[in-house]
């Protein structure tokens, strides 16, 4: 049985447990625990370990998604997730721009390790305050060719349509380095 | 001892005493104990003593006598003293060589007593020179997040040096301000081996910014071969100017940055790909890999 992986990362309450649990075909596993820092205000509950999902590919294959710590002072663990993996998924909470830094700054460690390709999504785009996705794009300083998508990690569809571009750009990639 | 001093407003970030059979020391991390914690520590004790920088690449001196900024020094990338007086255009290159020439080399106090005499230098010409070098040192400290530190107190600067006296309210206000601006360009750049561009339309853009010198010379140099480190090299502009420089010039939409090609990767990089098992997949497989994955998701 073959294991593809892919990553998906973000800053402290952006969607990436909601993100994986929309498309996994297993509950998803992650060891959740009460936050005691300053992110509690946001959210009660906040990934302390790592979330993990499933999607079978096919008989030979299965597709493993791996969501990162919420919380910076577990980015040790960033690196041991990148191994090995096909491609990134980077999730920006589109209403909260005091995140935007930490995304920038997630996106150039993870690139840092090993190059890899990657597309943001701007999650919460149903929300009345959140930012278009190319203000995003300009707020992050992200290249050209980075694709940044809307999305509502709650929406299937949505969630689909981030992983479809994720290949798309892993496909692109490809056909550059040939 | 440290005279009086009580550093611990958070036990938890204090740095660490040291002993050398004489005198205590202050030892740490600036990651744990800053600059600018160290300089208001100096500060609100009036302390005398010396404050030596060490990280890897670099070091650096820094005496104080009261509470004030003394004299600082680089063990790297510094100029000479003469050579700070000609950079500033407080002396001429020629003047330089004939006094050289002439007494042979000086200490910087006797280099200043020398040119004082024969005219060639007024005294605040001097200190002002001594002032930007020792700001100059600081600035460059500001910008070394994990450096080891050591503060011995009571020991006074060398005597050769030009004593000046910089109240450290200004330098701690700059301190906090670049240190924020540093955590800033280091994310907006994180690697110096990062190839400058000109960004799209940049020529339309140009016609409506007003540039500095240094920003010319930099949009001179672009030739989409050459890394930021390389430009900073050619210009003898050190790390924090070059950063942001280009930070300007990258948020005026004139240049972008792209990171150097997989063969050029980082070290680490270059590892990954040595390592690399013998049945790792091949493109083809790869790319079969991630149609099966896309036909999959699609139908899901």
């Amino acid at each position: 049985m073959q294991i593809v992986k892919m990553v998906v990362t973000g800053g402290f309450a952006a969607g990436k447990t909601q993100f994986i649990k929309t498309i996994s075909e297993i509950d998803v596993v992650s060891t959740e625990r009460k936050a005691t820092d300053e992110g509690s205000r946001l959210k009660r509950d906040t990934t302390v370990a790592m979330d993990f999902g499933r999607i079978t590919i096919d008989d030979d294959m299965v597709l493993h998604l791996f969501g990162t710590p919420g919380q910076k002072r577990f980015d040790f663990m960033w690196e041991i997730l990148s191994e090995g993996m096909l491609g990134l998924v980077v999730l920006v909470d589109s209403c909260r721009p005091e995140m935007f830094r930490e995304t920038t700054h997630m996106i150039n460690t993870f690139l840092s390790y090993r190059p890899v390709s990657f597309v943001v999504a701007a999650t919460k785009q149903d929300l009345a305050n959140a930012w278009p996705p190319e203000d995003i794009k300009i707020a992050l300083n992200l290249d050209d060719d980075v694709k940044v998508l809307p999305c509502v990690a709650l929406d299937k569809e949505s969630v689909k349509a981030v992983l479809l571009e994720l290949l798309y750009t892993v496909l692109d990639r490809l056909d550059k380095e040939e | 001892m440290l005279a009086g001093s009580t550093p611990a407003e958070n036990p938890e970030k204090s740095p660490g005493y040291a002993t050398d059979g004489k005198s205590m020391a202050l030892v740490g991390n600036t990651k744990d104990f800053n600059l600018v914690q160290l300089l208001t520590l100096v500060h609100r004790g009036r302390k005398t003593g010396c404050l030596e920088i060490r990280t890897k690449e670099a070091s650096a001196r820094v005496y104080f006598r009261d509470g004030k900024l003394v004299c600082a020094e680089r063990s790297d990338h510094q100029l000479s003293f003469a050579e700070a007086l000609v950079k500033a255009g407080r002396l001429t290159q020629e003047v330089h060589k004939q006094v050289i020439t002439d007494y042979g080399p000086k200490t910087d106090k006797g280099l200043v007593l020398l040119l004082e005499d024969q005219g060639y230098l007024a005294r605040e010409s001097a200190l002002d020179v001594a002032c930007g070098q020792a700001i100059e040192v600081m600035q460059f400290l500001f910008t070394l997040a994990d450096a080891d530190f050591r503060f011995d107190q009571g020991l006074p600067a060398p005597e050769e040096k030009i004593p000046v006296a910089i109240g450290l309210e200004g330098v701690i206000i700059e301190g906090s301000r670049q240190m924020e601006e540093w955590e800033v360009l280091q994310e907006q750049i994180p690697d110096l081996r990062m190839i400058v561009r000109f960004a799209d339309q940049q020529a339309e853009r140009m016609n409506n910014v007003q540039l500095t010198g240094d920003e010319w010379k930099i949009i001179t140099q672009i030739d989409g071969r050459s890394d930021v480190a390389t430009i900073a090299e050619l210009n003898g502009i050190n790390e924090f100017r070059i950063r942001k420089i280009i930070f300007g010039l990258m948020s005026a939409g004139l240049v972008r940055l792209e990171r150097p090609s997989l063969v050029a990767a980082t070290p680490r990089a270059q590892s990954d790909v040595r390592s690399q098992p013998k049945n790792a997949p091949t493109k083809i497989s790869q790319r079969n890999v991630v149609m099966r994955i896309i036909n999959r998701i699609r139908g899901i």
